[in-house]
């Protein structure tokens, strides 16, 4: 009971601005609503994702290299239980999982079928990173899979009623919070490490240009389009790490605040076109998970607020939070 | 235990928040490039870069006894970037411990049967200092194809030589 008044004391006091954003009951029905359809468009990218062709697919490819040689954790343990014979069913694996996540999509409140896909994500992932190279284009898909475990059935009285009862609802609304928190404390996490080690390189005027060029080292195949105009505007890609680090810093903070879902999701999506342009990483998964659940969030308002906005921003905001709360109320 | 469903997922996220954060400190001690999947620290670009940098490279000495053609012999980095990762993994396994066959043989190996074809592929593993100032003179010639990054390369420590069927091998001076 303390640590549940301790959450709400921190949700109250340090992460939520919602005092002009008061909703209804019918506010967290609909959005409860709309997560659940977004749920199922996730499930549907994740059938069109296994059933792509190409280097791209959620497919086990590299299974063809045979046995993996820097096994991580999983699969040392699956190859202890069952040996490594599974590898040669991998193209049956996920012929399966694709009818799986059809049936998720379906019926995203029957937990068989997420947890299916749940499985076959983390082995995946966990596969295409036992060769020696890690990639983490696939793994905030993976966790939001894991979130969505926790999503409510649907009970006698929803199935008799139509409607979702309010326990529901709210557990809808608590399985967004997760999801959300989920994607966005990567982006918090790579914010608070590039302050924490860059040596205030944050504040020279070329620090973000000789990262781009210290990548373009590493991937010559094909210089990034935008690389040979920025590589010579070195405060230009200066501002834009700084303001990158703001929002992926402070990104998980945006959860707490509705009126930051839509920009901070607009702004993660604009990094990751911006790092595929500058720097060839394709983040292309991410950036429609931060789509459907940051920047397509149901609990964002309906309407954009300017003043909203510019009060929810973490340490900007602070004035004017301060004077919109001197200004008597109307 | 809990109230409802809603109380479970207000209790757990922060607990798994907490958990996901505390796992991500442990990273550095199995490998600095590595993970306790799936708990990645997201620690990308973290580190400040200095205008000079050293990069690794796999530099093919031979395919079946012949050279390669001229520009040809540079192929990691000029191949998949995943390429440069492995070659990444097996450079920081031969600096732990020079008695690195086995990495190289489960690793690189088939990375350059796969790229070179051939049944014997001979190759030497160097860092080389490259002076990033030089690649931001020429960022728009190694866009249109005009310059090669290798050639900004100046090789300063050989890691080792192999076969690709003999294993280890002394090509040059250098490899021992």
């Amino acid at each position: 009971m303390y640590a549940y008044r301790l959450v709400k004391l921190a949700r109250k006091s340090l992460l939520s601005f919602d005092h002009g954003d008061r909703r209804t009951p019918s506010d967290f029905s609909r959005a409860a609503d709309g997560f659940i359809w977004l749920t199922r468009f996730y499930y549907l990218f994740v059938v069109y994702s296994i059933a792509l062709s190409g280097s791209s697919a959620l497919q086990f490819q590299n299974a063809s290299r045979g046995p993996p040689t820097h096994p991580q954790w999983p699969i040392t343990l699956l190859s202890e239980l069952t040996g490594t014979g599974w590898l040669a069913h991998v193209t049956t694996i996920s012929i399966v999982s694709v009818a799986v996540a059809a049936l998720a999509m379906v019926f995203p409140r029957v937990l068989i079928w997420r947890l299916g896909v749940f499985l076959y994500l983390f082995l995946f992932v966990t596969l295409q990173n036992s060769y020696g190279s890690l990639g983490h284009g696939n793994h905030v898909i993976l966790y939001v899979s894991f979130a969505l475990l926790f999503l409510p059935p649907i009970d006698k009285t929803e199935r008799r009623s139509g409607r979702m009862p309010r326990k529901n609802v709210m557990a809808c609304i608590a399985v967004l919070w997760f999801t959300q928190s989920l994607i966005l404390i990567t982006y918090t996490l790579s914010g608070f490490w590039k302050i924490w080690r860059s040596n205030l390189d944050i504040l020279t005027s070329d620090g973000m240009v000789r990262t781009l060029l210290d990548r373009a080292t590493e991937d010559t195949v094909n210089i990034p389009p935008l690389l040979p105009f920025f590589a010579q505007q070195e405060y230009l890609a200066q501002f834009m790490l700084i303001v990158t680090v703001y929002v992926q810093f402070f990104a998980l903070l945006a959860v707490f605040r509705p009126h930051l879902h839509r920009p901070f999701g607009i702004a993660l999506i604009f990094f990751h076109l911006g790092s595929g342009w500058l720097m060839n990483i394709s983040f292309s998964r991410n950036v429609l998970m931060v789509g459907l659940f940051i920047a397509l969030s149901p609990m964002a308002p309906v309407r954009f607020s300017l003043s909203g906005l510019v009060q929810s921003l973490p340490l900007i905001g602070i004035p004017f939070r301060a004077r919109a709360r001197r200004r008597p109320h109307a | 235990m809990f109230k409802s469903r809603y109380h479970m997922i207000i209790y757990l996220m922060p607990l798994f928040l907490v958990f996901y954060i505390a796992m991500t400190p442990l990273n550095p001690f199995i490998d600095k490039n590595q993970e306790i999947h799936p708990f990645y620290s997201w620690a990308l670009f973290a580190e400040p870069r200095s205008w000079h940098v050293t990069e690794n490279a796999l530099v093919v000495y031979s395919i079946d006894g012949v050279p390669p053609e001229a520009g040809a012999q540079y192929l990691i980095p000029n191949t998949d970037i995943r390429d440069l990762k492995a070659l990444g993994t097996v450079v920081r396994a031969c600096v732990r411990n020079p008695d690195c066959d086995s990495v190289v043989e489960e690793i690189l190996n088939p990375i350059v049967k796969r790229l070179v074809g051939g049944d014997n592929a001979e190759f030497i593993i160097v860092k080389a200092g490259i002076d990033l100032r030089d690649v931001q003179k020429n960022i728009r010639e190694l866009a249109d194809g005009t310059a090669m990054i290798f050639e900004f390369y100046q090789p300063n420590k050989v890691i080792g030589c192999w076969s690709t069927s003999e294993g280890r091998v002394s090509l040059i001076d250098l490899c021992e």
